[in-house]
């Protein structure tokens, strides 16, 4: 949270209407992602199922609903039958080449393109991978179908948890991530009142309000109205108490008529937020995430690759969870950054929090050559007089912090050295403090050809743009990680 | 919470404590090393001998109390290992309160180690999803166990047995998966223990609290609806229940809607007043200064390069990040 | 016996008794918990210089981040400019003044990216953050590698080090911040060799028996700091201070003037924390920002005037047996947050201090030391404590820093801002439990803080 993403915020409650916070889209989109809605009320996964899915928006490939999850021949029935629409739609990226690496003479495998699977929310997401993963591992008599949809799903669990990706998409959580809403977070977690804030053409704020309002009422996501909830259960005590088949069937189509048509608005809504986020222009690494997301599902479409889908460990081993947690650290740094240097409205909120901060060149030295603590020759080493109008942030107070210029191409980094205060200018604001900071340009500058001329504004950020992504050699697990079995004396 | 999820959460209830309590005294073997079995089951929920179809809810309460009271005392007497008290319930009278207040925790179980300590059973039907037990759960579990645990030491010192016979460890008991299958998770309450009893020190007298409450203001609606006309239309007499509950400052946070239910009415009001923290604490924080959203959205609004004189601290911080806004907007502008 | 003989005393018994240890035990590891200020970096190099002496012997040492390691390096070497030592670090992560003593002609400090260039120069002791040493092999069996600040180790870091060495010796103090992580995921939830949880979590778990040894003498903390902070923060590892209330004087030689500022009265705080060695200075109660501007230029006013006023030290140090003038170096502000260290920045410039003085968040300044420190109370001017700003390491590092005194900043309202704390945080079944109640340590330091009001 930084000041003006806060007020942001308050804007959007103020117009009852979002607020951009980004000009770029920063999640890669295929053409054709697969849309899966899924209903557990309240998190109660005791409570009906229901299930949508498809890649045309008017008309879904399926849907499914479970009245009574509890009994497992129902249950099995139901998930096969999803089962089948998402292998299906998985089966189509699942063909991969092994291509070796020119330079490591490595072999590893590519596909053409990757899936998509797009859920309302992020709860929608987790509860899928709940019901229909988790839900469906190990269990006997059920077609392989089902074993082929857990596997998938718990791989694809685990890559939800990678800030950035792309591969499940909650669309709230993209939405949110683009436009600031006037809510709460806990309330942008509801895909339908998200799409209100961004949507309602109501003339005047109060008839937005009461839009948004009543959008989330129509809970797709966490909010639930109890009253409605009520009538379910009735319609499910009725299923469960039906003496035969047909009243059972009436029952069921009860329950259907209850929690099918908001599951297929749901549906509805998540192609609408597609649309909204395609109105933006791809941002540039973007692209280089999903790149990333193909590599890893070319990893997982090579272990498909096989008679039999490939089990899947619930909980990481000590190896595995330490180069997981190195991954994700990885992303998640990398989600933070490359967006800011990306986008100018991702930018403002980094100025914002102290993580940027941005002035005008008053003095370049393209000239000044230095020896760098590890070297022994003299290099060029740039200098940057940079005029800016508060104390620029100094992130967490290194004499020589590491920045990066915000500058499109190839990133180029410095250090910061002295700030000092600066004389004041007519055109100053009453309330600047002006304060000069000087920046030694240390890489990336071509020479000194590639530096800022005098006069114009620039940005530097602490954020670096390229996190390294640490790999640790794999190593036999180390005895702290080993329990001591007492021996008996 | 829905009603649904009530509902279910009693199904799973009546699945853990059917058979004589079948689950939760393999659960309890299990987790505190004894055998349950042959177990001894005591549901004081079940009505209560000396109850008549006259008692009110309040005086079932008590006779369950004190029925309570007796099995917990022959119970440690006895010391019948691989016991279980269903539906307890017990009492915890506050500093210059009449009447105490009632807590019914799940069960007690009374385990059969070298102390024959009583150990306190929760139940939820929240379940436990890979072996993580919902970690919301597992909080509002412990903050209820801490208080039965104190309550429960009372009551052992009051009957002249050594308190420490309560654990401050506790049973929890969740569905496993998507399955009605019941796992136990055990926790300790110790920390939270000493948390507990330094609030309720705090707590010098509950008059001392009743003081700080505006003259005249009660919680019994009735009363507020009895100086209205018998004939006052609904409206009117919502209304006037919403004047009076706004008597007492709320202090809405989101997080009030997980798990309170008055968060509604907070949350309305919140969002006709343009409260910051509608917005979350985040906001709230960094929006310090500013008599609401509004005031906030407007000051960023009006941002110019020839600012008014005077701003505070705080509206000169909503200034420059307003000014970072125009500017990064003009630059998407300019590349368009 | 005089106080800084007492410590040489005290530190070689320290030495003595470790090394004993180290001797007879038959487990992987021995665990030094130190009080702040326990004289755990002279032990520490005590010991690597005996490890050293061997032929042939090598001796790493892992610290947490790359100015622990450059802070040790430079020690040790300038106490034994003969030994061999190695400065291990990632490229471009080479501190100038670093590569400066390195430079000098005949110099016995290395510096590389390769360990093997290391062990062909004959450096005995390789100095290196634990990151940098997970991605390098020691070609050679060594017995001991000994880790520096333990405490602020993640178990994936000890993972990856784990096996360079037989055995580790783990250094660290129990009661500073524990290390953290930005994922929010409940992937790992329960699991003993979760990666993200402290190191020493992980031992304590899976070695619950590793011998241990506690130092017991703080020798920065005066006696009015070392009572109450080992009391309130350090329950299960006691210690005392090393010296008598006697052995230190901090004088004020500018005579006190009514100097106000919004309201506070800016000599009587410093006269108070001179005379005692603690002073709480409360501005009226609000609802701020997190960089509140105008507790920034409390501090701001505060650490001025305390300079106006020729602040001069005695203590038990050699260089201080006669009173020596306290400089900005002498001084450190202690925040929570970035934002806030720029506006104390921002203030002590407008306030007319020079440059020098260390402004540094909690987690930047662990490790470090200072005559005279200033903290902005991590709860000012909050609606709520949220876990990060009630963190007990937080007060901790805040309330440890100094040999003389310490002033606290804060809005009023801190104890209602305890008081109304509602327990709604979600329990992780499984995970390690946190050593302290937070909420208990706040009130009794909270407590101590109002009998030391002033202004």
């Amino acid at each position: 949270m930084n000041t003006l993403a806060a007020l942001r915020r308050a804007i959007a409650f103020d117009d009852g209407r979002a607020v951009p916070r980004a000009s770029l889209r920063h999640y890669h989109l295929t053409d054709a992602p697969l849309v899966v809605c899924l209903c557990t009320v309240a998190g109660e996964p005791f409570a009906p199922w229901c299930l949508v899915f498809g890649t045309d928006p008017d008309h879904p490939t399926g849907s499914v609903v479970i009245a009574e999850p509890r009994d497992r021949t129902q249950r099995y029935r139901g998930l096969a039958a999803f089962a089948e629409g998402l292998c299906d739609y998985l089966s189509g990226h699942l063909a991969y080449d092994m291509v070796r690496n020119p330079l490591s003479g490595v072999e590893h495998p590519v596909t053409a393109g990757a899936p998509q699977i797009v859920v309302p929310t992020a709860s929608v997401a987790e509860a899928l991978i709940r019901v229909a993963g988790v839900g469906l591992r190990k269990v006997k008599g059920v077609p392989p179908v089902s074993h082929w949809c857990n596997a998938h799903l718990t791989w694809l669990g685990q890559r939800l948890e990678t800030d950035g990706q792309a591969l499940i998409l909650p669309a709230a959580t993209a939405l949110t991530f683009h436009w600031a809403t006037g809510q709460g977070v806990m309330e942008d977690a509801n895909l339908p009142s998200v799409l209100e804030w961004l949507t309602s053409t109501k003339p005047t704020r109060d008839g937005r309000l009461a839009d948004i309002a009543a959008a989330e009422q129509q809970a797709w996501g966490d909010q639930r109205d109890p009253a409605r909830d009520h009538g379910l259960m009735l319609r499910v005590d009725r299923h469960n108490k039906a003496d035969n088949a047909a009243d059972r069937e009436e029952a069921r189509q009860a329950i259907a008529d209850e929690v099918l048509p908001p599951m297929l608005a749901a549906y509805r809504g998540c192609f609408q937020a597609l649309d909204l986020l395609r109105t933006l222009p791809e941002a540039p690494t973007a692209a280089e995430r999903w790149t990333a997301d193909k590599r890893a599902w070319a990893q997982h479409a090579k272990r498909c690759d096989a008679p039999t889908p490939p089990l899947f460990t619930v909980r990481d081993r000590p190896s595995q969870a330490v180069s997981n947690a190195a991954a994700l650290e990885t992303a998640r740094a990398r989600f933070t950054a490359q967006p800011v240097h990306d986008d100018p409205l991702i930018l403002a909120e980094a100025i914002s929090a102290g993580d940027a901060f941005t002035g005008e060149v008053l003095a370049t030295d393209t000239t000044n050559m230095e020896i760098k603590p590890e070297g022994s020759r003299r290099t060029k080493v740039p200098l940057l007089t940079i005029r800016c109008r508060l104390r620029p942030a100094s992130g967490d107070g290194h004499d020589h912090a590491q920045v990066w210029w915000v500058v499109s191409g190839r990133p180029v980094s410095g250090e910061t050295r002295h700030v000092t205060p600066a004389a004041r200018r007519d055109t100053d604001l009453p309330y600047d403090e002006p304060h000069t900071v000087l920046i030694a340009l240390l890489s990336g500058h071509d020479h000194g050809r590639r530096t800022p001329a005098v006069g114009t504004t620039v940005t530097f950020t602490r954020l670096d743009p390229r996190p390294s992504n640490a790999i640790r050699p794999v190593i036999a697990t180390p005895w702290p990680f080993i329990p001591d079995t007492p021996t008996s004396p | 919470m829905s009603p649904l999820a009530l509902v279910r959460g009693r199904q799973f209830e009546r699945t853990v404590l059917a058979d004589d309590a079948r689950v939760l005294g393999k659960l309890v073997g299990e987790h505190f090393g004894v055998s349950a079995h042959p177990l001894r089951v005591l549901d004081i929920g079940a009505p209560v001998a000396s109850a008549t179809a006259e008692s009110t809810p309040l005086e079932l309460l008590r006779l369950r109390a004190a029925d309570t009271r007796r099995e917990v005392d022959a119970l440690l007497r006895v010391a019948v290992p691989s016991s279980v008290v269903v539906h307890p319930v017990l009492t915890m009278t506050m500093p210059g309160s009449r009447s105490p207040v009632f807590l019914e925790p799940d069960a007690l179980a009374l385990v059969a180690d070298e102390d024959g300590r009583l150990v306190c059973v929760e139940v939820k039907s929240r379940p436990t999803i890979d072996g993580v037990a919902d970690p919301a759960t597992a909080g509002a579990a412990a903050r209820q166990v801490a208080v039965y645990v104190h309550a429960l030491r009372d009551l052992l010192a009051d009957l002249g047995h050594d308190p420490a016979r309560v654990s401050t460890g506790a049973l929890l008991i969740t569905p496993w998966n998507a399955t009605n299958i019941a796992v136990g998770h055990v926790f300790d309450v110790g920390k939270r223990l000493g948390s507990l009893a330094r609030q309720l020190a705090r707590v010098a007298r509950i008059d001392g609290i009743l003081d700080l409450l505006p003259d005249g203001f009660t919680l019994d609606f009735d009363a507020i609806v009895q100086t209205l006309s018998p004939d006052a239309p609904e409206p009117v007499r919502a209304a006037t229940v919403a004047a009076h509950i706004r008597r007492l400052p709320a202090n809405y946070v989101p997080g009030c809607r997980s798990h309170c239910q008055m968060s509604e009415f907070c949350h309305h009001d919140a969002i006709s007043t343009g409260d910051p923290a509608l917005l979350g604490t985040g906001v709230r924080d960094h929006l310090a200064g500013m008599a609401d959203l509004h005031a906030a959205a407007r000051l960023a609004r009006n941002a110019s390069a020839a600012p008014p004189d005077g701003l505070t601290d705080d509206e000169q911080a909503v200034l420059y990040a307003a000014l970072a806004d125009q500017a990064a907007r003009a630059a998407v502008q300019d590349t368009a | 016996m005089t106080p800084s003989r007492r410590a040489f005393t005290r530190l070689a018994a320290d030495v003595r008794a470790v090394r004993v240890l180290m001797a007879t035990t038959g487990e992987r590891a021995v665990i030094v918990s130190a009080p702040p200020g326990g004289g755990k970096s002279s032990l520490i190099r005590a010991i690597a210089r005996s490890l050293a002496r061997p032929a042939g012997a090598v001796v790493p040492i892992l610290s947490q981040t790359n100015d622990q390691a450059d802070d040790l390096v430079v020690h040790l070497h300038r106490e034994r400019p003969r030994l061999s030592i190695g400065r291990l670090h990632a490229p471009r992560r080479l501190s100038p003044a670093v590569a400066a003593l390195a430079a000098v002609p005949g110099s016995r400090l290395h510096v590389s990216t390769d360990v093997d260039e290391l062990l062909a120069a004959k450096t005995k002791v390789i100095v290196a953050p634990a990151a940098k040493w997970a991605h390098s092999t020691l070609s050679r069996q060594v017995e001991w590698a000994i880790v520096d600040e333990a405490y602020q180790m993640r178990a994936d870091a000890l993972y990856g080090i784990a096996d360079l060495a037989d055995r580790l010796l783990l250094v660290g103090d129990p009661g500073q911040l524990s290390p953290f992580t930005t994922l929010n995921t409940t992937r790992w939830v329960g699991l003993p060799h979760s990666p993200v949880r402290p190191a020493m979590c992980t031992l304590a778990a899976t070695r619950p028996r590793l011998p241990v040894h506690s130092m017991a003498v703080s020798h920065r903390l005066p006696p009015s700091a070392a009572t109450i902070i080992s009391d309130a923060l350090y329950p299960d590892t006691p210690f005392i201070a090393g010296t008598k209330p006697a052995d230190r004087t901090l004088t004020l030689r500018q005579p006190p003037r009514r100097l106000g500022h919004q309201g506070l009265n800016l000599d009587a705080v410093l006269d108070l924390a001179a005379a005692s060695g603690w002073a709480y200075a409360e501005l009226p109660a609000r609802h701020t920002r997190p960089d509140d501007p105008g507790l920034a230029r409390l501090l701001g006013a505060l650490v001025h005037r305390l300079l106006q006023r020729r602040p001069a030290v005695t203590s038990e140090l050699p260089h201080e047996q006669q009173p020596r003038a306290l400089r900005t170096a002498d001084i450190a502000v202690i925040v929570s947050h970035n934002s806030q260290a720029d506006r104390v920045r921002t203030a002590l410039a407008a306030a007319g201090v020079p440059a020098g003085v260390t402004v540094a968040t909690a987690n930047r300044i662990q490790g470090r030391e200072c005559a005279v420190s200033f903290f902005w109370h991590p709860l000012s001017g909050r609606r709520d404590t949220s876990p990060f700003h009630i963190d007990p390491g937080r007060l901790a590092v805040g309330l440890t820093r100094h040999r003389h005194a310490v002033i606290v900043a804060s809005r009023a309202g801190l104890d209602d801002c305890l008081l109304e704390s509602a327990d709604t945080d979600d329990l992780y079944l499984g995970e390690p439990e946190q050593r302290l109640d937070p909420i208990e340590v706040n009130w009794r330091i909270l407590n101590h803080l109002m009998n030391h009001q002033a202004g």
